[in-house]
């Protein structure tokens, strides 16, 4: 079986700085691309910062004005990248998205899938739905390297039902072989903590809970670097769908994670473990989540 | 020193992460170079361990700013930090004769209500140092870091704009009791570990003194105050006075605008840090 190469990228982006950022991606994915990435996961926001607050404006980008910033990358092995970015729509709203590019050995760039944060922190430090406006779907989608492969940002992972719904996408519900996160995690809770903080050993819970019960690959982009204060974490993972660590980045340091992974194997060798998709009664999810949200369904009343 | 356990830390932890901030910090500004006031107490020799580490003994600059009413060991342990550290550069400079020659020369208002004197002096010796730090940031090419822990911010035990001015700050995240711990980890002299804390406003005031109460019972108060948000009847319950508890709120609120930037009154579509929001590290 032949393997596939995903690279994570730990990064510290520039509050703002669009355009020194776009240029350290184009290097990065030159770079790693001659390497023989075949897949290469930045952070949410990566391409902008995240505490953008009346930025929103100055850095936000349309389809359009993203595959121009990366049409430049030329002639090479064909790449994918997901990347974290702010979506400015035709009606006026911000998105905080992720975008899976995908670029073909002549260079020419096209949208794979592209996901709008769907969950907004808007408590303690955080204040997103402020600036931003919330997606409102969760769709896995294919990747020509991946296969059927989904994107989540940040606190959308705290959230199980989107993991879940991506786990159930696909024909069969069989859902994706790989989820791919961007996120922005600073570190807090350092009370009785003894060798990570509190942010950094739930997302490694997340990560792990998600690849198990989702039975995928999880592919974790974390960001490092500081802004006002906030000093991102970093801990970027690859996880494999029984949740063994693949690969792990340090902690406040940017870092590249890379892992070859036989995704056909993988999953061939985990259904004598957990089949895939067969263990979920579609029609009780629905009846249930019917029942629980007020809306009565054939069946709800038995 | 054995730290109530509600406030233990790992203090190998919190280190990664405060160099990390001074690090970052501090050179997206284009400098490389800190400089800070050490009194010799705990507080401002963590900070110089800290910024040590962080930028490199070389790229720290302390300032010792004694008074005439300052002890003999507050100079006497400022000076073992440079000592220990191996520092190759420090300033010394007093700041007795522009505060005497206020006083005691210019045509100003005195009192005769002696505490309000004391305050009217401490205040004035800890903005005078501030005026200083920032007068050689700029000879000395080096950012003004804080050293006023998360304590003494709640408390409001602190001059505004004297020694709660900075640029920035690493440890104003951490109860007094977590500076201890980080003290004795990063290994301060123990003379200042082992010392009470004083502000050095007068001969032999220390801040425990005046301000009424421990520094641990209010940290224990405060963690679950602050922290965890713990209502009054809670903490009653467990066990704290309700007249201690009555005191730090009051203490708390009371300070509030010392923690915030000058009130600005609105009157266009878009006021500062109002409407017009940025974050302070904005494009670097």
């Amino acid at each position: 079986m032949g393997k596939t190469r995903i690279s994570v990228v730990q990064i510290a982006s520039k509050l703002g700085r669009l355009e020194d950022n776009t240029e350290k991606h184009i290097e990065i994915i030159r770079r790693l691309r001659g390497e023989n990435s075949q897949v290469i996961v930045f952070p949410e926001l990566s391409l902008t910062g995240y505490q953008l607050k009346d930025l929103n404006a100055d850095v936000s980008q349309t389809r359009e004005e993203i595959l121009q910033r990366f049409s430049g990358l030329g002639d090479g092995p064909p790449v994918e990248a997901v990347f974290g970015w702010l979506e400015r729509s035709r009606g006026g709203h911000y998105y905080n998205s992720l975008a899976h590019l995908c670029i073909d050995s002549s260079g020419s760039v096209s949208f794979l899938h592209n996901h709008h944060k769907i969950n907004l922190p808007t408590y303690g430090m955080f204040e997103e739905e402020r600036y931003f406006s919330p997606g409102k779907t969760v769709r896995a989608y294919d990747s020509p390297v991946l296969g059927r492969a989904g994107l989540l940002l940040c606190e959308d992972m705290w959230h199980p039902v989107n993991s879940l719904l991506l786990s159930l996408d696909g024909p069969g519900l069989e859902g994706v072989r790989v989820l791919m996160v961007g996120s922005n995690s600073p570190t807090r809770g350092v009370l009785g903590a003894e060798t990570e903080p509190w942010n950094v050993a739930v997302w490694k819970t997340l990560a792990r809970h998600a690849a198990i019960t989702s039975n995928c690959l999880v592919v974790v982009a974390q960001r490092v670097g500081v802004e006002d204060g906030f000093v991102f974490s970093g801990g970027s993972e690859i996880l494999g769908p029984g949740g063994e660590v693949l690969a792990r980045a340090p902690l406040f340091e940017e870092a590249f994670l890379s892992c070859d992974v036989d995704l056909d194997g993988m999953f061939q060798e985990r259904r004598t473990v957990m089949p895939r998709g067969a263990m979920v009664d579609y029609d009780r999810l629905v009846r249930e989540l019917g029942r629980i949200g007020g809306k009565h369904l054939d069946g709800d009343n038995e | 020193m054995n730290i109530p356990k509600e406030l233990d830390i790992s203090p190998a932890l919190i280190e990664k992460i405060l160099l990390t901030f001074l690090r970052e910090e501090l050179y997206r500004t284009g400098l490389k170079r800190a400089i800070f006031g050490l009194s010799g107490g705990i507080d401002s020799a963590v900070v110089c361990y800290l910024t040590a580490r962080a930028l490199g003994a070389e790229n720290i600059v302390p300032v010792i700013m004694p008074s005439r009413t300052s002890s003999a060991d507050s100079i006497e342990d400022a000076l073992k930090c440079i000592e220990d550290l191996n520092l190759p550069h420090h300033c010394q400079v007093s700041v007795s004769p522009q505060v005497e020659t206020y006083f005691e020369k210019s045509e100003i208002p005195k009192s005769d209500d002696e505490a309000m004197m004391k305050n009217r002096i401490g205040n004035k010796m800890a903005r005078e140092r501030m005026t200083i730090l920032y007068d050689l940031s700029m000879v000395e090419r080096a950012l003004v870091v804080g050293t006023s822990n998360k304590t003494e911010l709640l408390l409001g035990y602190g001059t505004l704009y004297g020694d709660m001015a900075s640029a920035v700050n690493p440890i104003g995240d951490l109860y007094k009791m977590q500076i201890y711990r980080m003290a004795e980890y990063l290994g301060v002299p123990e003379s200042i570990v082992n010392k009470a804390p004083t502000a050095d406003l007068w001969a032999g005031q220390t801040d425990e003194d005046q301000l009424g109460f421990s520094y641990r019972e209010v940290d224990r108060l405060l963690v679950r105050m602050v922290d965890r948000r713990q209502s009054d009847a809670q903490l009653i319950e467990e066990g704290f006075d309700a007249n201690f508890i009555r005191t730090v709120r009051d203490l708390i609120r009371g300070s509030q605008f010392k923690r915030r930037l000058p009130v600005i009154a609105k009157v266009s579509e878009r006021t500062i840090n109002r409407d017009f929001n940025y974050a302070r590290d904005w494009g670097t």
